[in-house]
């Protein structure tokens, strides 16, 4: 009975086995962190807690007590200004990674939106060609996929909500343009297979919204930026997109037209695909981050991190949607891509770790962090 | 000020309090709305200690298990008086206002 009141038991070097486990969560936090306030935290779990049948051992932390202790873990590591320098550095890393993700799908909004203009004939027939999109004017498909074709802008609002400072709204947003299109036009899957296919290929858009939910909290609030160059930061990619739209407008003429050869086809549309943009994107990152690395007083550091993160599932949807059983072209097209991306990947971590070690404690001369 | 940090100031108002006991008395003053989980706690404990508002006052071991009390600071009892002031004169205007529409004021 003493072992029940007492919530203990001779296990675990006379901790109770509920306490083993509350302190196995606590990992979650970092080291100093814990080495500060684990005592403590145990201490107040363990006077909560609610004894079982036979004492704590046969009781788990609680889902809510977890999540918790997950949620500050996150705060702790990727701290905002004033945070432990390491931690200060992998939270830039992660806004910024939130930040060109969703810079880039701003793009592919502009692109979307340009390219529903031209398909769906507004103005009727702005093709030079006449092609029609699929579904009758006015019909509820053509409704449907003309709204699938604009939800990309959702992006946008999220990209106008983070830069003026409304960290709440762009998680919104942002998560709506994930589901959204999804609810519209559901993923056409066969088997495990080509889901497993479809959700590597989702894999970029889900690490966007992933690093501006866990990246942004109450200590690390988006800044306001001024309403000129939080628009700038707007028109440009839009602007970008639009651009791209008449590319793929062209070269969607050329091919109805037949003016591309057969064998090029697919690895010239493999370009202008969502992986194909970023996989250019995060290459010009790298060649951009590469150059600058040493200029002094704008580390490089948090933004090749930043795109080094988002290189991994851009990587991930090209291996998955491999081209099986086709032409040379194709194949070798997409192996270009992955050697890219993989090239991009390791010199954004060189360029990032290099700059760290050069900065030699100097992550404090990181933008927006005291001294 | 968030409700969870406004809370735990209030609770320390009357005398130091450790982790777990800062945790009942924010549920008593919540009358059961606000329940901090843990990692909550020290969430908002971290903010109010660098802010300067409560400080760690002491440490005991009771049954061999750490507790450490936090006080609230000169600056703390300053910063929740400020905010419950604003917060009752939120409400006197709320009030003030419902009342007249009861009356017929703003209808």
């Amino acid at each position: 009975m003493s072992e029940r009141s007492g919530g203990r038991s001779e296990r675990s070097g006379g901790r109770s086995v509920l306490e083993e486990r509350y302190r196995r969560w606590l990992r979650l936090l970092p080291a100093s962190y814990r080495a500060e306030r684990e005592e403590e935290m145990v201490s107040a779990f363990m006077e909560g807690a609610q004894p079982g049948r036979i004492g704590n051992d046969d009781q788990r932390p609680r889902f809510l007590e977890i999540a918790s202790v997950a949620a500050l873990a996150l705060r702790l590591r990727l701290g905002g200004p004033g945070s432990p320098p390491g931690s200060y550095l992998w939270g830039e890393a992660v806004r910024r990674a939130a930040l060109l993700g969703l810079v880039f799908w701003t793009v592919i909004a502009g692109l979307y939106a340009g390219q529903a203009v031209l398909t769906y004939g507004i103005p009727v027939d702005a093709l030079p060609d006449g092609v029609m999109g699929i579904g009758d004017p006015g019909s509820p498909d053509r409704m449907r996929l003309v709204l699938a074709d604009l939800t990309p802008l959702l992006w946008v609002a999220a990209l106008g909500a983070l830069v003026r400072g409304r960290a709440r709204t762009a998680k919104a947003a942002a998560i709506a343009a994930l589901v959204v299109p999804y609810a519209l036009v559901p993923p056409f899957t066969l088997g495990w297979e080509s889901a497993v296919r479809w959700a590597c290929s989702a894999l970029p858009a889900v690490v966007t919204v992933l690093a501006l939910a866990i990246g942004f909290h109450r200590d690390a609030p988006p800044p306001r930026l001024p309403a000129r160059r939080a628009l700038l930061l707007l028109v440009l990619p839009i602007a970008v997109g639009l651009l791209l739209s008449l590319v793929v407008g062209v070269l969607g003429a050329a091919t109805r037209a037949g003016t591309i050869s057969e064998r090029l086809l697919i690895p010239v549309w493999m370009w202008v695909d969502t992986t194909g943009l970023a996989c250019v994107a995060l290459l010009a990152v790298a060649v951009w981050c590469a150059i600058r690395r040493r200029t002094p007083g704008r580390p490089v550091a948090p933004v090749a991190l930043a795109a080094a993160i988002l290189t991994v599932p851009v990587a991930l949807a090209r291996a998955t949607t491999w081209p099986l059983g086709v032409a040379d072209a194709t194949r070798l097209a997409a192996t270009l891509q992955l050697a890219v991306l993989v090239a991009s990947g390791i010199t954004l971590v060189v360029v990032g770790v290099r700059a760290l070690r050069t900065a030699d404690g100097g992550l404090t001369e990181v933008r927006g962090q005291p001294g | 000020m968030t409700e969870p940090a406004f809370l735990v100031l209030t609770a320390l108002v009357d005398e130091p309090r450790h982790g777990y006991g800062i945790a009942q008395e924010v549920e008593r003053l919540s009358e059961g709305r606000v329940q901090l989980k843990i990692g909550t706690l020290y969430g908002v404990l971290d903010r109010l200690a660098a802010d300067g508002f409560v400080e760690a006052d002491r440490e005991e071991v009771r049954q061999g298990r750490l507790r450490r009390y936090y006080r609230l600071t000169d600056e703390g009892a300053r910063a929740l008086e400020e905010e419950a002031v604003r917060l009752a004169d939120n409400a006197r205007r709320a009030v003030d206002r419902l009342r007249l529409r009861q009356a017929g004021g703003l209808a």
